[in-house]
């Protein structure tokens, strides 16, 4: 593959496997850092890359095991401390309340807590709103499988978020 | 409102049971994320679904800050290491390489005030042997100096895996007789 060719895929990727990285890895640096070191090995063997029939599937494929990687060399984190996203974030500026950016705030790091492939299917499905097909394609697990992860993903979500919720009130 | 004004609040807490058991297509799953995102009064027992479709909007949205390419245009350029790697290189290395140039300076004041500088004083210890001679004792202080330093500036100019230098250097610096001796000797 063209050097020109391999980059112009790449901008139109990195961004989503920046997101992918740090959906599973649930640090922002350490995302970046992984997708940059996928970079660096594709680019090496960029000239291999023409045979892959869906360059864009095979990024994401490393990223992704790139992250499992990088999960099994790091003890599996402890449960995210809810109250640690209480009264600590920016304001964005951008007329969202206080009150909204908690709840997201809790929805994500009750979303991080989830268990490694339930957070990735969760993250495929409905934060970038991939086909079941491909989800399945691309994480190896059957589509009937998947459905039962993200079943059981979204419900833990919501039986934690009505837990804080009810608590809150 | 799009379309949140067409569909009930009963339309969309029977579609919501549909989602959490997997079974909404993508269409769907559109019109939850579009009604919660919205909405300014969150209906009462939904504040779950606005928090989830919330997060999953912002996410969806989320782009890197510090990752950056050598060439975005298709030139032939390496992709360039992240923004962020020098910054871990300095916090990995500066930390211990200022501790112990650090440590290097109390042993000698320590030496100095012990012994008041006068003939027979032992300013440091070099493979075990102590130095009684002050320049001797700067000379090597400098030189081990250096010799970090130079592999600090090697590490951050470098292109390769910071991270894998940094503990490189590391070890080549505890490998310097002085500093072991000062480190043996706390």
């Amino acid at each position: 593959m063209e050097s020109g060719e391999f980059v112009t895929r790449l901008m139109s990727q990195k961004d989503k496997l920046y997101r992918l990285a740090k959906s599973m890895l649930c640090d922002a640096s350490e995302a970046e850092d992984a997708v940059q070191d996928v970079v660096e090995r594709l680019w090496v063997r960029r000239e291999d890359l023409t045979a892959h029939a869906n360059l864009n599937a095979f990024m994401i494929t490393s990223v992704r095991n790139a992250c499992l990687d990088r999960l099994r060399k790091r003890k599996i984190r402890q449960g995210t401390n809810i109250d640690e996203y209480h009264g600590v974030l920016p304001d964005a500026g951008d007329g969202t309340s206080h009150e909204k950016r908690d709840m997201r705030a809790i929805a994500e790091a009750l979303i991080n807590r989830l268990p490694d492939t339930q957070r990735m299917i969760i993250h495929f499905r409905d934060v970038e709103g991939y086909p079941m097909e491909e989800i399945a394609g691309l994480t190896g697990i059957d589509e009937a499988s998947v459905r039962v992860y993200l079943s059981r993903a979204r419900k833990k979500v919501r039986e934690d978020l009505i837990k804080i919720f009810e608590y809150g009130t | 409102m799009g379309h949140s004004e067409h569909h009930s609040e009963n339309e969309i807490r029977d579609l919501l049971e549909t989602y959490f058991d997997g079974g909404t297509s993508l269409e769907e799953e559109a019109v939850l994320r579009e009604y919660f995102c919205s909405l300014d009064d969150i209906p009462p027992g939904l504040e779950y679904a606005a928090a989830m479709f919330g997060y999953f909007s912002n996410a969806a949205e989320e782009i890197p800050v510090n990752l950056s390419f050598g060439d975005d245009t298709g030139g032939e350029a390496l992709p360039a290491r992240v923004k962020s790697g020098p910054k871990k290189v300095l916090r990995t290395l500066l930390i211990p390489l200022v501790s112990a140039a650090a440590v290097l300076v109390i042993v000698l004041a320590l030496n100095l005030v012990k012994h008041g500088g006068t003939d027979g004083t032992v300013y440091c210890y070099i493979d075990g042997v102590p130095v009684t001679d002050i320049e001797t004792a700067e000379r090597y202080s400098g030189m081990a100096i250096e010799m970090v330093s130079s592999s600090l500036a090697r590490t951050i100019e470098g292109v390769g895996h910071p991270l894998d230098e940094a503990g490189r250097v590391l070890e080549q610096a505890m490998t310097i007789p002085l500093l072991q001796d000062i480190i043996e000797k706390l």
